[in-house]
C-alpha cells in the first residue's frame, strides 16, 4: 500500500476556485433576490416554482456532500449493498410525490411542516415535532459544514477550520441576498455540475481500472465486500430506506418545496427527482471500490473519494472532486438555511415570541435567523467530532419516529395527537436505544417501528375525527 | 465471470448511463418552462 498525500492542489488553486464560486453565487443570490420584497417571494419563491426548476432543486437538495463523500466511504465498508442501501434514499423523495400534491391541497397558506403539526394534532404534538426537527436541521448543517472543511482540506492542505468558514460564509450571504429564489436558481446550475462531473469521474474510473482489475483486487483484499448476502449490509439497506423516507417526510427543507412549487408541479417533479437520483449514489460510491486496485492507504474513510479521484485523475480530478462536492454541499447547506430559517421564523418567532409580527418584521427576522444559523452551524462545527457517516445515522430515529405522526395525519382524520406525541417521543427514545446498543444501521428501522405501532393503536382505539378545513386556514400577520 | 463481477458491472454501467441522461433531461424541461413562461 502507498501511502497518499492528501493535499493534491495547492492551496493557491483551492482559493482560486472558492473565490471564483463565492462570486458567481453571490451575485446570482442578489440577481435573483432582488425583487423579492414580499414574505412569500422570499421565503417561498412566489408559489409558483415550474417543472425544471422543481425537479433541479428536489435533486441537488438530496445530493449532498454526504452522498458524494459518504456513498464512497459505504461503499468500502458496506460493499455492494452500501451503494445499493445509500441508492434507495431516493424511495423517500418518491413517496413525498403525492404527499406534496395533498400538502398544497389541504394547506394554501402553508410556510412549514410545523404549520401542519400546529394545526393538524395542537400545540403539545407540535412542540415535539419542532424539537425533533430542529435536532435534525443542526445535525444535517453541521455535517455539511464538517463535509466541507474536510473537502477543503483534503484536497488543497487548507486547514479544516477555515475551509469550513468559508464555505459557510459564502452559502449564508446569497441566502441571506436572495431568499428561496436564490436558493432554487443556483440549485439547478450546481445539479448540471454535479452531474456531469460524477460521469466523469465514473466513466474515467471504469476506463482507467476497468471493472475486472477492480473485481479481483477486491476479491483478493475485502471479499466482503462484494458478498451480496452480508447481513449488516442488507439491515443498513432497509435502515437507510427508512431514514432516508423520515428525513423527507417531516423536514421543512422539502415541504417548503411542496408550499412553493406552482400548482400541479410537486408530483410529477419530486416523482422525477427521486427516479434521477436513484444511480448517484452508485455512480459516486462505486470509485471506492478501486481502492484495493489502487493500491490506496485511505487514512480517514470520509476521504476515500476525494482520494480515489485525485489518485486516478491527478490535479483534474482533485478540480473535478473539488467542483463536485463544492456544488452539491452549497446546494444542501443553502435550502437547509432557508427552510431552516423559516421553520424558526414561523415556528418559534411568530409562533411563540411574537405572535402578533407582520409581514415585515417577519422578513427581516428571517434574515437575522438565517445569519444566526450560520454562526450557530460554524461553532458547532470548529471541533470535528466525528465521522460523517456516523453523525448522520444518529439522526435515524428521531426523523424515522416522525413518519407515522405525519402520514396518518395527512390522509386519515383518525390520527390523533396523543399517540403522535408518543410515537415520536418513544420511537425516538427506543431507537437511539438500538442506535447503542445495536448498531446505526438498525436505529431508524427501531424508530418507525415503535412509531407505526402506536399511531396505528391510536387510530384504532381513539380515533380522533378530524375537521380538514381547519388546515386551510391563513395565519394573521 | 463471477456473478458478483457481472452483477457490479451491470449495475454501474446503467447507473452511469441514467446519470449521464439527466443533465438533458433537465435542460429540455427548462427550455420548455422557459418557452411556456412558468419558470418560476
Amino acid at each position: 500500500m502507498n501511502p497518499v498525500n492528501s493535499a493534491v492542489l495547492s492551496a493557491e488553486i483551492g482559493w482560486l476556485i472558492l473565490a471564483l464560486f463565492s462570486v458567481v453565487w453571490i451575485f446570482l443570490g442578489w440577481f435573483w433576490g432582488r425583487k423579492a420584497k414580499q414574505l412569500d417571494e422570499f421565503m417561498l419563491a412566489g408559489r409558483n416554482v415550474g417543472m425544471a426548476l422543481g425537479v433541479a432543486t428536489a435533486m441537488a437538495t438530496w445530493v449532498t456532500s454526504n452522498t458524494t463523500m459518504a456513498a464512497p466511504q459505504l461503499a468500502l465498508q458496506l460493499g455492494i449493498w452500501g451503494m445499493i442501501g445509500y441508492s434507495l434514499g431516493s424511495i423517500g423523495l418518491m413517496l413525498f410525490a403525492p404527499m406534496a400534491r395533498r400538502i398544497r391541497t389541504l394547506l394554501p397558506h402553508g410556510y412549514t411542516s410545523g404549520d401542519f403539526m400546529r394545526l393538524r394534532y395542537g400545540k403539545t404534538t407540535w412542540r415535539i415535532f419542532l424539537v425533533i426537527s430542529l435536532c435534525y436541521a443542526f445535525g444535517w448543517l453541521i455535517s455539511l459544514g464538517m463535509a466541507g472543511g474536510v473537502l477543503i482540506h483534503a484536497l488543497t492542505g487548507i486547514p479544516y477550520q477555515l475551509g469550513m468558514t468559508v464555505i459557510l460564509t459564502i452559502c449564508v450571504i446569497y441566502t441571506l441576498l436572495g431568499g428561496l429564489r436564490a436558493v432554487i436558481g443556483t440549485d439547478f446550475i450546481q445539479t448540471i455540475l454535479i452531474l456531469v462531473g460524477v460521469v466523469i469521474l465514473a466513466w474515467l474510473a471504469i476506463d482507467k481500472v476497468g471493472f475486472a482489475d477492480m473485481h479481483s483486487a477486491v476479491l483478493r483484499e475485502r471479499p466482503e465486500l462484494l458478498n451480496l448476502l452480508m447481513p449488516a449490509a442488507i439491515m443498513f439497506l432497509f435502515n437507510n430506506l427508512l431514514f432516508g423516507i423520515g428525513e423527507i417526510f417531516h423536514s421543512n427543507v422539502w415541504w417548503s418545496r411542496a408550499f412553493a412549487f406552482r400548482e400541479g408541479v410537486g408530483f410529477p417533479a419530486y416523482l422525477l427527482a427521486g427516479l434521477m437520483w436513484v444511480p448517484i449514489p452508485i455512480v459516486a460510491g462505486f470509485v471506492a471500490l478501486t481502492t484495493p486496485a489502487l493500491g490506496l492507504n485511505v487514512p480517514a474513510a470520509d476521504m476515500v473519494g476525494p482520494m480515489v479521484a485525485a489518485k486516478l485523475l491527478g490535479v483534474g480530478g482533485a478540480v473535478l472532486v473539488f467542483v463536485i462536492v463544492f456544488s452539491a454541499l452549497a446546494s444542501s447547506l443553502d435550502s437547509l438555511l432557508a427552510a431552516t430559517g423559516d421553520f424558526i421564523t414561523q415556528d418559534i418567532y411568530h409562533g411563540h415570541l411574537n405572535k402578533q409580527a407582520d409581514e415585515a418584521e417577519l422578513r427581516k427576522t428571517a434574515k437575522f435567523v438565517i445569519v444566526g444559523l450560520g454562526v450557530l452551524t460554524w461553532l458547532l462545527c470548529l471541533p470535528r467530532l466525528t465521522t460523517l457517516a456516523g453523525l448522520l445515522y444518529f439522526m435515524g430515529p428521531f426523523v424515522a419516529s416522525a413518519i407515522w405522526p405525519i402520514v396518518a395525519g395527512l390522509y386519515s382524520e383518525k390520527a390523533n395527537a396523543t399517540a403522535a406525541s408518543l410515537a415520536m417521543l418513544l420511537g425516538t427514545a427506543l431507537g437511539l436505544y438500538s442506535y447503542f446498543a445495536i448498531g446505526f444501521y438498525v436505529a431508524a428501522l427501531v424508530g418507525a417501528l415503535v412509531s407505526m405501532v402506536i399511531v396505528l393503536a391510536g387510530m384504532v382505539f381513539k380515533p380522533a375525527g378530524f375537521d380538514w378545513q381547519t388546515l386551510n386556514g391563513r395565519r394573521q400577520t | 465471470m463471477t456473478v458478483s463481477e457481472t452483477f457490479l458491472r451491470y449495475l454501474v454501467s446503467i447507473a452511469v448511463f441514467v446519470t449521464a441522461l439527466s443533465p438533458v433531461v433537465l435542460i429540455l424541461l427548462l427550455i420548455r418552462d422557459w418557452k411556456g413562461k412558468k419558470l418560476w
